[in-house]
């Protein structure tokens, strides 16, 4: 039997042992040709601006500020409609945007709970767009492994979420890159938008002219994370409000056990103008909107002062 | 947890070492172990319904003793109880609906309108399987082919090892629960045996089924976009998936189950090469068709109860087999061609002819005759299969009726995938051939490494998102 484990051992070490020549392979051919690098793993990016929103916030959550603080959490639909300077203004809170590309509602706790770790947070605003809201979160999952510098205990931690091959073996290939002297590729793309701090990104595209998109019903579910989401929140006295992005020519079915939570929504901000496409918005789109966003998240959050004010939060 | 997932590749290893060098010393306890690891195995997907799985178990257990009773009258009551019992779970969570449905379409015919309650539930993994497993235990003893075993926990490694719950083969009573019962001893060669068939199962699987479902799934959902090419080699694709899929699946469960010292039924001898459909049914899935033969057919009279009585035998089997696939008319066509098809050669007394030997058993190479009786058997199987893969019968039809017609469309599948996958297997497939349990390898050792390696590598490089296996739905 021990000669039986043994062969199984080392054709298993033999199988690491080419995948890992394999990864600095690709790695080292990027000092000359770039197109295996992006055949197997595609080059890291800007967009979404994990690199520089990840980098900032490591230095935002060391900040000690007097004014209480608020993170902002979501999918793109955060980070480029929800301008957190306008909130900051408003609300009078320090506000930071942390969502980024398809972050699911599970991808969110889980960048909350590592955040509490870092630092403590008075107000947790998260941004609901329901298409992405209950997917697993693997491609926001993606992005920050590969796209941003988050620090390696927390990609592992991100690892053990996700048992997916490809994410391990671009991550894999992300810290062969560190070891192997190889060229460091991060495309810019311009239709990306302007990374203004904070976290939020200003797009720089065109507003649609007319909604083109019909009149559709969408109903929003998964509880389930949404209510480990407010026990964290409770576990750490903070607030937790939830906001549901506005989408071209949807409405939006709250399930009834939404009314258990603090609620923002916005379902008649509707002009085609203020969008690029059918849920991001514009930079003037995004202003507006955030202003009368925070109009309403001001009245909320002052209608009683935390952190006495948790008592509509599930448990 | 499927098998082709990164948890049961912790999983494994894990539950193989414990086994073989924490649990070797008592049979008692390697036999609790591996229940346990089972039950893991099955929780991990549902914890609600291991009860179910549990509670059948039990009743199977108990119903053992009735039916082993040497008044008849009492067995029989037992034997009754059990197929209620098994019936029952597979007809409330598999058919309720299903039935609930045709009974409200079939009242709307006479203009009554009926909304009957619709269960909202998940079907329970494997239910099919586990309560198949019970009933052959049960039956076997009323048959007095089996005697009742004493141990639950033997009997439940019987109904639950892991290998074999979600998706078979569909065991029986006398080949597994000696084996259950009797101390075990590795073997280095049913081992590695056991490794070879898991990464073959696994190439299957992840490398073939999946990658070709990811190409024919547009197909299947959108055919009025396609040209006709492409629909019937989106039809071929599926009977390549499927058999992928389900060997692949099969394979796996054989070679864990050596891993652990066990031998299982054969599930599949190389189908795809049979010279007519009875031995097709002789080749495809055979635990099951096995099981429907000696349960059902040959109570119901068999093929030796007069001509008649030998039709309807047949097409009750294949109806039923299909119908077991699932609650749908689609299932239903789908056993009901094959009847069809099998009919003419058990009429004219031609369904035994190939019995044991595979096809050019003795050459490397078929001739003109067999090439010509394996493609038009292929060919009808991937004809039946349509209604298989079809969302229902309406779009089967549509499906079928668009391979004729959208010649003018231009819309086209990536065939070369489809074609190179498809090649690889029947290339392998026919190596292998001539038997499917002890995988023939090449002697040099760097050529064997290699391909073992090469393997390893294509597949973890197309794990890219678990795929279920098809007959988990089953």
């Amino acid at each position: 039997m021990r000669q039986f484990v043994r062969k199984i051992a080392l054709l298993a070490l033999l199988f690491l042992g080419v995948l890992g020549l394999g990864l600095a392979l690709i790695a080292l051919s990027t000092n000359w040709t770039l197109q295996f690098e992006y055949k197997y793993f595609g080059h890291r990016t800007h967009w979404g601006s994990s690199l520089e929103r990840v980098a900032e916030f490591e230095n935002w959550s060391k900040q000690q500020s007097k004014t209480p603080k608020g993170l902002i959490l979501g999918s793109s639909t955060a980070y480029r409609n929800l301008n957190p300077y306008i909130l900051a203004e408003k609300t009078k809170v320090n506000w930071f945007n942390y969502g980024s590309s398809s972050q699911s509602v599970k991808m969110s706790y889980y960048l909350l709970a590592q955040a509490l770790h870092k630092t403590r947070l008075d107000y947790v605003l998260l941004d609901i767009y329901p298409p992405i809201a209950e997917n697993e979160g693997l491609e926001a999952a993606f992005d920050l492994l590969y796209n941003s510098e988050l620090p390696f205990w927390q990609k592992t931690q991100l690892l053990s979420h996700y048992p997916n091959v490809s994410l391990w073996l671009r991550s894999a290939y992300f810290y062969t890159k560190k070891i192997v002297p190889c060229r460091t590729y991060i495309i810019q793309d311009s239709t990306n938008g302007a990374y203004l701090g904070r976290g939020f990104v200003c797009s720089n595209q065109a507003p649609l002219q007319e909604n083109k998109i019909p009149q559709k019903k969408l109903k929003v579910k998964d509880f389930e994370t949404l209510y480990e989401i407010a026990k964290l929140c409770k576990q750490h006295h903070t607030k937790l409000i939830l906001n549901i992005s506005p989408q071209l020519g949807t409405i939006y079915c709250l399930d009834p056990n939404y009314h258990k939570f603090k609620v923002l929504a916005s379902p008649n901000f509707q002009n085609p103008q203020h969008f690029y496409d059918s849920h991001h918005m514009t930079c003037a789109g995004a202003h507006l909107y955030s202003k009368g966003l925070a109009m309403k998240l001001k009245s909320m959050l002052y209608e009683t002062p935390p952190p006495a004010s948790r008592q509509n939060q599930p448990e | 947890m499927l098998f082709n997932s990164l948890e049961f590749f912790l999983f494994l290893p894990l539950v193989f070492v414990l086994y073989w060098f924490v649990f070797k010393h008592a049979l008692r306890f390697q036999n609790l172990f591996i229940l346990l690891a089972s039950y893991f195995f099955y929780g991990w997907w549902s914890w609600a319904f291991m009860g179910l799985l549990l509670l059948s178990t039990l009743l199977d257990y108990f119903y053992g003793f009735g039916v082993a009773s040497s008044q008849r009258k009492k067995a029989k009551i037992f034997l009754w109880l059990s197929i209620v019992n098994n019936l029952g779970i597979l007809g409330v969570f598999k058919y309720y609906n299903f039935f609930a449905e045709q009974f409200e379409t079939g009242l709307a015919l006479f203009g009554f309108h009926v909304s009957p309650y619709l269960l909202d539930i998940a079907l329970p993994i494997g239910i099919s399987f586990y309560t198949f497993h019970g009933m052959s235990y049960v039956f076997d003893i009323y048959r007095q082919k089996q005697k009742p075993v004493r141990n639950f926990v033997d009997y439940a490694v019987f109904v639950s090892f892991f290998p074999l719950l979600v998706a078979g083969p569909i065991e029986r009573a006398n080949h597994l629960l000696p084996q259950v019962q009797k101390p075990r001893i590795f073997s280095y060669t049913q081992a590695l045996e056991g490794c070879r068939l898991i990464l073959w199962g696994l190439f299957k699987k992840v490398v073939i089924a999946d990658t070709i479902a990811g190409l024919i799934d547009p197909v299947f959902n959108a055919y009025q976009d396609y040209n006709s090419a492409s629909i019937l080699l989106a039809a071929i694709g599926f009977s390549i998936q499927i058999y992928g899929d389900f060997s692949g699946y099969s394979d796996i469960a054989l070679g864990t189950a050596k891993l652990f010292g066990f031998e299982l039924l054969s599930n599949f001898r190389f189908p795809y090469f049979s010279r007519d459909i009875a031995e097709f049914w002789r080749r495809w899935h055979i635990s099951l068709s096995s099981w429907f033969k000696d349960y059902l057919y040959i109570p119901l009279g068999g093929s030796k109860a007069g001509r008649n009585k030998a039709i309807r035998n047949t097409f009750i089997i294949f109806i039923v087999s299909g119908f077991w696939h699932g609650a749908s008319w689609n299932f239903i066509i789908w056993g009901f061609l094959h009847a069809c098809a099998f009919l003419p050669l058990l009429l004219l007394r031609r369904n035994r002819q190939h019995l044991s030997e595979v096809v050019a058993h003795a050459q490397l190479l078929p001739n003109s005759k067999e090439v010509l009786q394996m493609l038009s058997t292929f060919f009808f199987v991937t004809f039946a299969w349509v209604f298989f893969r079809a969302e229902n019968l309406s779009a089967a039809l549509g499906f079928l009726s668009s391979s004729f017609s959208n010649w003018h469309v231009s819309k086209l599948l990536p065939y070369k995938s489809i074609l190179f996958l498809g090649l690889i297997l029947v290339v392998i497939d026919w190596y292998l051939r001539h038997n499917e349990r002890r995988l023939k390898v090449p002697a040099q050792r760097v050529l064997r490494y290699l391909i073992y390696l090469s393997m390893a590598l294509a597949i973890f490089f197309h794990m890219d998102s678990e795929q279920s296996f098809i007959y988990f739905q089953f």
